[in-house]
């Protein structure tokens, strides 16, 4: 996120696209509502008609995977009527002439046609958003996961540097980040491209800065991407496989072909807090510790690093994760002997620049927002104050382009995929604690009251769903949140996993897959 | 050290408690901790600060598993009247419990009370038209027509994001089993909760039970004034029944032991 | 008036309900008995809950947030 969670309850307007968020980030989504109670304007735009989008001033439904059109429908209103910041466009930004180019395209009538939103309802939402400065721009995976990912994020900060919203307290570019610590992995270069920082690692000065810290000549190259592994392992290129906290084979889409592969593996090895189902398949499986029993630091969806401190030790054999790696990397001859992990930490911070100024003495409980690069540094709570980290803001002319895949005579249903309030991914977690188990106990599949009313289905009846790359049986619920022709599915349970029709098509930059988007057919399963 | 360290201290040495619940500042921030003899130095660290958490909730929990164990407790009047409750409720021995006392609530010789409530900000302007805005005494809430009621409390349990922080906080929520999590009685796996259903048994359990502390509403992350509906709810039990949870050191009018399980309201 | 039609009277659903207790089997293992104090709710007539469409958020309202507004 370029802003702060807490910067919200201040924004004139905020704007949610792509994100359930009362569901999946709960505590983000009482800021909205504060902000709404305040007096601000609350935008909605989701395919499925979310819980927060009954707090909205608009709420939208745009066609799935429509997010660019949309997008520049409401930037071409705000162009036509000089609703733009110029002075920020001016003074901090480039390119815009190029963008004007392609808005002058995605006319309102236009952008109805491919977006099923009205030209009035496109026309108010850019009034809004540009209206009420300073303008808060939320979302989520509705926007990632796509094979236009990164075309849909490079719209959403278009709009927001349009307005004059980036490096503005209460605005920003803000995506959702999906676990308590994906920021932090991905700070700590757990990207296959970069070192920790995003330092990269074709980067000469920074390759020999790590190269001479860890005294090992590093790799030049950029490593393989998820994507990219399971085509690896695929055509035999890689032969053994290390997953730490992961179950791909409920999360990853077309899980069909991906059991196919992990098969080929010479060996696989699963570190994880319980046996998953990518566990039950492994050579070794290591017992890693959970929140409750080890040490260190998360760094969360503001760039808020903050430590975690452990109630009780590991139960059983676990180890702490830390520890597990160590160990390894010790055995497979390259020595690791830190003794905890704020030897670790102090490690990092000294390669990591934007980490630099912060110690677990000065993280203390509230932690610090990087960037942080000094020893007095009080953090940033928002980004791009004064300027951008490459000089200029960069506006991307960006074009929509349909998803991979469209629903046609033989798959005539949008499928997408997501999480539901009690549940986190692959349930791994979530499914063993009776209280959240008992929430909701197996899968389901949205249908649209209209679509089963045609084909006679009823509450909680098991359907038969069926993509081109596979097929499950799922209990249908009935409900309006999602429209008609469209159906959702969570993707926690393993009985019912969605993810076996899923579309493995991925972005081409960010390589990550569309499983917001796919084409199935249903089919009323016979008594 | 102060009078309540010398106090504490005392009492772990000459074994009148084997534990004492109070507040100690790690990194700026008063979290609930416990003071053992075999740390009594650590006493000295002991504060009273103005957090507030249900230490009894802590020390009940204590209890079920050690029922041996003495333990002091840092009360505020409102601890002090949870307490009650759960000596009523058969959470807590009495005999095993001593407290050091902060009197702190307001009254008429001290208009705010010294602890982090009743420094909430006020309401915006969304919420004084069409919801319920917390700091409202009852009365005040009772203004509007049924229809206009019916709205606003829907709009207020429409925020709910069924975090359960409300019944994990409250010092008096301690069943095993919770209603709140019985599927029969509220559907599961949805938001919103169900209106207003979850919201409405919450609060007929709070009947003869809630003590007025707040630790509901400031743990509710979408600010629903929680305290309001509980305190009509204790006005009521108040005017039924005439009993008033916490003071009043009888059974509440609501629990009626034995076979008979199903309580019918009294209808007067 | 009874305890639980003061309380929905207080929530703005008087008199249009129609209350009955159902006590579950698992009431004796509760820690005491008013934990299953609870209540179903039947309806008569006009169903206010079922009304309830979600909150009507006003066009226009004062901001306590001073922002930059359209043109400035
Ligand atoms: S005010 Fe809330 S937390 Fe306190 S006793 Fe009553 S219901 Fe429980
Ligand atoms: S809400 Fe009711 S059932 Fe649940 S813990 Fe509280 S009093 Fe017990
Ligand atoms: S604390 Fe608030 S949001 Fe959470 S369950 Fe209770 S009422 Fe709902």
């Amino acid at each position: 996120m370029t802003n702060s969670m807490k910067e919200f309850e201040d924004s004139g307007c905020i704007f949610v696209i792509g994100s359930n968020t009362t569901e999946t980030h709960p505590i983000i989504a009482g800021r909205i509502m504060t902000a709404k109670e305040k007096g601000a304007k609350l935008i909605v735009a989701d395919p499925r008609n979310i819980h927060l989008a009954e707090f909205a001033d608009i709420v939208v439904h745009h066609r799935l995977g429509s997010d660019v059109a949309l997008l520049n429908g409401m930037m071409h209103v705000i162009v036509k009527n000089g609703w733009h910041d110029d002075k920020h466009i001016e003074e901090r930004t480039e390119g815009f002439s190029d963008l004007e180019e392609v808005l002058e395209d995605y006319t309102p009538k236009k952008v109805e046609a491919i977006t099923g939103v009205g030209c009035v309802d496109i026309e108010r939402m850019a009034e809004m958003y540009a209206g009420n400065h300073p303008a808060a721009l939320l979302y989520a995976m509705g926007i990632t996961q796509h094979t236009t990912g990164v075309d849909n994020v490079k719209s959403c900060c278009n709009l927001a540097m349009l307005c004059g919203n980036v490096g503005v307290r209460s605005g920003g570019v803000n995506p959702l980040r999906g676990q308590s610590n994906v920021q932090g992995a991905c700070d700590m270069g757990g990207l296959p491209n970069v070192f920790p920082g995003y330092q990269p690692v074709a980067d000469q000065t920074a390759n020999e800065k790590f190269s001479n810290a860890w005294g090992k000549a590093l790799p030049e190259r950029a490593g393989l991407t998820l994507t990219d592994m399971v085509k690896g392992m695929g055509d035999g290129r890689i032969k053994a496989l290390c997953v730490f906290g992961e179950n791909p084979k409920l999360s990853d889409p077309d899980s069909g072909h991906l059991d196919h592969v992990l098969k080929k593996l010479d060996f696989l090895l699963v570190q994880d807090l319980y046996m998953t189902e990518t566990a039950a398949d492994a050579d070794v499986f290591f017992a890693g510790a959970s929140v409750a029993e080890e040490d260190g630091t998360y760094t969360n969806t503001e760039r808020r690093c903050m430590r975690g401190n452990k109630a009780i030790d590991p139960l059983g054999k676990a180890l702490p994760d830390w520890d597990i790696i160590c160990r390894l990397s010790s055995a497979m001859g390259y020595a690791m002997d830190y003794s905890c992990p704020e030897e670790i930490f102090d490690e990092m911070t000294s390669l990591t620049p934007s980490y630099g100024g912060m110690t677990y003495e000065r993280l203390g409980i509230n932690g610090l927002q990087w960037p942080c690069p000094g020893k007095d540094h009080p953090g940033t709570p928002y980004l791009h104050k004064d300027n951008f980290s490459r000089g200029k803001g960069k506006f991307h002319a960006v074009k929509y382009l349909d998803p991979d895949e469209m629903p046609d005579e033989d798959y005539p249903f949008f499928l997408t995929t997501g999480r539901m309030f009690s549940h986190y991914h692959t349930g791994t977690m979530t499914r063993v604690s009776p209280h959240l188990h008992s929430e909701q106990k197996s899968g389901y599949i949205e249908v649209s009251p209209k679509d089963a009313g045609d084909m006679m289905l009823n509450d909680g009846e098991n359907v038969r769903v069926l993509s081109r790359r596979g097929q499950i049986e799922v209990p249908v619920k009935i409900t309006s949140r999602v429209g008609e022709g469209l159906l959702f599915s969570p993707f926690h349970f393993r009985e019912n996993p969605i993810n076996r029709l899923t579309n493995p098509a991925f972005d081409p930059i960010a390589k990550i897959p569309e499983f917001k988007v796919c084409a199935v057919k249903l089919e009323k399963i016979a008594e | 050290m102060n009078m309540m360290h010398e106090i504490v201290k005392e009492w772990l040495e000459q074994e009148k408690i084997d534990l004492f619940i109070g507040y100690k500042v790690v990194d700026g921030h008063p979290l609930p901790c416990f003071f053992t003899r075999e740390n009594i130095d650590d006493v000295d660290n002991l504060v009273e600060s103005k957090a507030r958490y249900p230490l009894e909730k802590i020390a009940a929990k204590v209890y079920s598993t050690h029922p041996e164990m003495k333990i002091g407790i840092l009360a505020r009047d409102c601890n002090q009247r949870a307490l009650n409750v759960l000596y009523v409720w058969n959470q807590l021995d009495p005999e095993k419990i001593e407290t050091v006392g902060i009197n702190c609530c307001p009254s008429p010789a001290r208009e705010h009370a010294d602890c982090s409530y009743l420094e909430r900000e006020p309401s915006g302007p969304l919420k004084t038209l069409i919801g319920i805005e917390n700091n409202l005494k009852p009365e005040q809430a009772e203004v509007y027509s049924q229809e206009e009621r019916f709205k606003r409390w829907s709009y207020e349990f429409e925020k709910c994001i069924k975090c359960y922080g409300c019944r994990n906080i409250c010092p008096v929520c301690f069943c095993k089993e919770c209603s709140l999590e019985h599927s029969d009685l509220i559907k599961k796996g949805e938001l919103p909760v169900e209106i207003p259903i979850f919201h409405l048994v919450r609060a007929v359990h709070m009947a003869g039970r809630c003590i007025d502390c707040g630790l509901c509403e400031d743990a509710c992350p979408a600010n629903i004034p929680l305290r309001l509906l509980y305190r009509e709810v204790n006005q009521i039990t108040a005017r039924l029944f005439d009993y008033r949870a916490g003071t009043d050191s009888g059974q509440s009018p609501f629990s009626i032991l034995g076979e008979n399980v199903t309580l019918e309201p009294m209808s007067l | 008036m009874s305890f639980l039609q003061a309380l929905l009277d207080f929530m703005g659903l008087g008199g249009r309900l129609h209350l009955e207790w159902i006590s579950s089997a698992e009431a004796r293992k509760f820690v005491q008995v008013v934990t299953e104090f609870t209540a179903k709710i039947k309806v008569l007539g006009p169903n206010p809950i079922k009304g309830w469409q979600g909150p009507e958020i006003p066009d226009s309202l004062p901001s306590i947030f001073e922002g930059r507004a359209l043109g400035v």
